[in-house]
């Protein structure tokens, strides 16, 4: 009966992977949000190498110059800095830190999950409870409060997101691997006498995979804005690294005399978190094709 | 019913000490502790932090200070805010109704607006009015809420002067009409996000009850397209959303801590963002059970809400 919930255990690999494709395309907001996140990455990528401007040089003569004006597409800032530059710059901090926030989300939040499933028991429901626990807490608070205490910088805020993001994936894959083990296959390889860790990696993790996948892009979103929040009051990405939340922080004053400084990074926050959103939805779509389409 | 009821709040009870436990082995556990910002002041020598620590009880065992910190909480006594030494139960009292006002109105925001774009959009499924919402909601789920927080302040405050840049309404002035002046920004940015999460949860709780038999059955019948919107569909869809509210509390807490900072509200969120600075133990750790008992408790009486609303459970 819930068979249909994971595809990819029960069509076939091949022809699935296809359809499964093909059914994400078809969803225009899921195939505008991938053009958006590809575009995004790739201009943050090769960006820096193309461009006549460094990220970090400061002209004095040169502030607030306004976009279009003496080679500098979008302006400079307060201190003369090329703002394009700066903001493709940024963004590799930005992207980057979401991306290897989500791993360690999606890696800590997957280990717990699929152990609290396999392992009822004690252990089981203290690590659910620990979860629910931690899940009480507005995340904002729990990012900011081990911001303030501990030094800030791109490791630390990295590490931080992932470890206050992962109790959702925990518990989507908790229930997941719950229902997984009332299932013949999960007998069969019991009765085999494979190792419990074999039995958790070979035959639990590759179903819960397509849920992972769908979860893992939400969080990349996530811990993009969460990042642009943490840096944005202080806590985060320290100048003169630039990220799209601490851009924010400094062009609030200006936000009168040249108000690009400010619109332009959040416009980059808002379009790369609208992308992965996008993305994740379409994936949850895609991969559960007896859900409701929305 | 009431022993539904019962196990809910034993578990409810339960869950508020693992967050008790998790709250404060978190502040434990981090670098530094709470004296590193008195040693670095200039005036103090190393043997006065050793006597501020023993006077504070920091010296003990973790689990030590747990206890009292932990038999504190269940008497009321929340323990002393480092920087004024006022009690931290009345630190928190004395900023949180601004804060509940703030959160109050975004909910009335979220809730009128997003259920009525939920359901108009599912009654008419892909429609041109379902298209732009769908999107709409999509921006509006990804936009940080301290930009637009700040696009509202430029445009309607600096540049149309509608609004106050920020702020309650001034000591003395007690006027409610001031009052809501004041409060329409920052409502408004805080309740976007919401307004977007219950018109989705609006849309698919509708499409979903539409594609159900008796659905079809009383289309079938005849009965008529509003009646079988409010009386059969609606009823229907309307009742998951009570659980919405709870669900919806941590991150409407969090939003506010936002949007707070943006508009200087003087809530909970500039407090909490005044304590981080200060290194204020005791307001911080009080801040973050006091924000775990609201979600725990709001949660408990949205589920035991929903089972008084929906008589298929009642009888269980």
């Amino acid at each position: 009966m819930s068979v249909e919930s994971f595809p990819a255990a029960s069509a076939a690999p091949a022809r699935a992977n296809t359809t499964v494709f093909h059914r994400f395309l078809r969803r225009r907001m899921a195939a505008v949000g991938l053009a958006l996140v590809v575009l995004l990455v790739l201009a943050c990528a090769l960006g820096p190498f193309l461009l006549r401007h460094d990220p970090l040089t400061i002209n004095m003569r040169g502030r607030f110059l306004l976009p279009f004006s003496d080679g500098h597409v979008l302006g400079t800032d307060e201190m003369g800095r090329d703002l394009l530059a700066r903001i493709l710059d940024a963004g590799r901090y930005s992207l980057l830190i979401g991306i290897l926030a989500m791993s360690i989300s999606v890696f800590v939040g997957g280990f717990v999950g699929i152990v609290a499933g396999f392992y009822r028991g004690i252990l089981g429901h203290g690590l659910m409870r620990f979860v629910d626990g931690m899940l009480c807490f507005p995340s904002i608070f729990l990012l900011l409060t081990l911001a303030a205490l501990t030094s800030p910088g791109v490791v630390t805020t990295t590490i931080i997101i992932g470890l206050t993001a992962w109790m959702s994936v925990a518990r989507l894959v908790h229930s997941s691997v719950q229902e997984l083990c009332q299932r013949e296959f999960i007998a069969a390889a019991r009765a085999l006498g494979l190792r419990d860790w074999r039995i958790m990696i070979g035959e639990l993790l590759p179903n819960v995979a397509a849920p992972l996948c769908v979860a893992a892009t939400l969080i990349v979103a996530r811990a993009i804005l969460l990042e642009s929040y943490v840096s944005y009051l202080g806590y985060g990405i320290q100048p003169p690294v630039a990220s799209w939340g601490n851009m924010l922080q400094k062009a609030q004053q200006y936000f009168n005399s040249a108000p690009w400084l400010a619109i332009l990074p959040g416009l980059m926050i808002t379009i790369a978190v609208a992308g992965f959103n996008a993305i994740g939805d379409g994936l949850r779509d895609a991969l559960n094709p007896r859900g409701r389409p929305g | 019913m009431v022993r539904r009821f019962g196990a809910r709040l034993i578990q409810s009870v339960i869950l508020l000490w693992i967050v008790s436990i998790v709250g404060f082995s978190l502040l434990y556990l981090t670098p530094g502790g709470p004296l590193a910002m008195f040693a670095e002041t200039p005036g103090m020598t190393q043997e006065d932090v050793e006597r501020l620590e023993r006077q504070l009880g920091l010296d003990q065992p973790a689990p030590i200070q747990y206890l009292r910190w932990a038999g504190g909480l269940v008497v009321g006594d929340w323990g002393r805010s480092y920087r004024d030494d006022s009690p931290v139960l009345e630190v928190i009292g004395s900023r949180i109704g601004q804060t509940f006002k703030l959160m109050l109105a975004a909910t009335a925001v979220a809730m009128s607006v997003g259920l009525a774009t939920g359901i108009l959009g599912a009654v008419r499924q892909y429609g041109r009015f379902d298209r732009v919402t769908t999107i709409l909601t999509m921006i509006a789920l990804s936009i940080p809420t301290f930009w637009f927080g700040l696009l509202v302040i430029y445009v309607f405050s600096q540049r149309l002067g509608w609004i106050p840049p920020g702020n309650a309404a001034p000591v003395g002035d007690d006027s409610w009409l001031s009052a809501l002046h004041h409060l329409i920004g920052p409502a408004l940015v805080l309740g976007l996000l919401s307004t977007a999460v219950w018109s989705r949860y609006m849309r698919s709780a509708v499409l979903e009850t539409l594609a159900q038999d008796y659905i079809r059955t009383a289309r079938a019948k005849g009965v008529l397209r509003s009646r079988l919107l409010f009386h059969h569909v609606l009823r229907n869809a309307l009742l998951p959303m009570i659980t919405l509210i709870g669900l919806e509390l941590p991150s409407l807490f969090g939003g506010a801590l936002v949007t707070e900072t943006v508009f200087t509200w003087p809530g909970m969120g500039r407090l909490f963002f005044d304590s981080i600075s200060y290194r204020d133990y005791p307001v911080i750790l009080g801040m973050l059970i006091f924000s775990a008992i609201l979600v725990i408790s709001s949660n408990l009486i949205a589920d035991t809400l929903y089972g008084v609303a929906d008589p298929r459970l009642r009888r269980r």
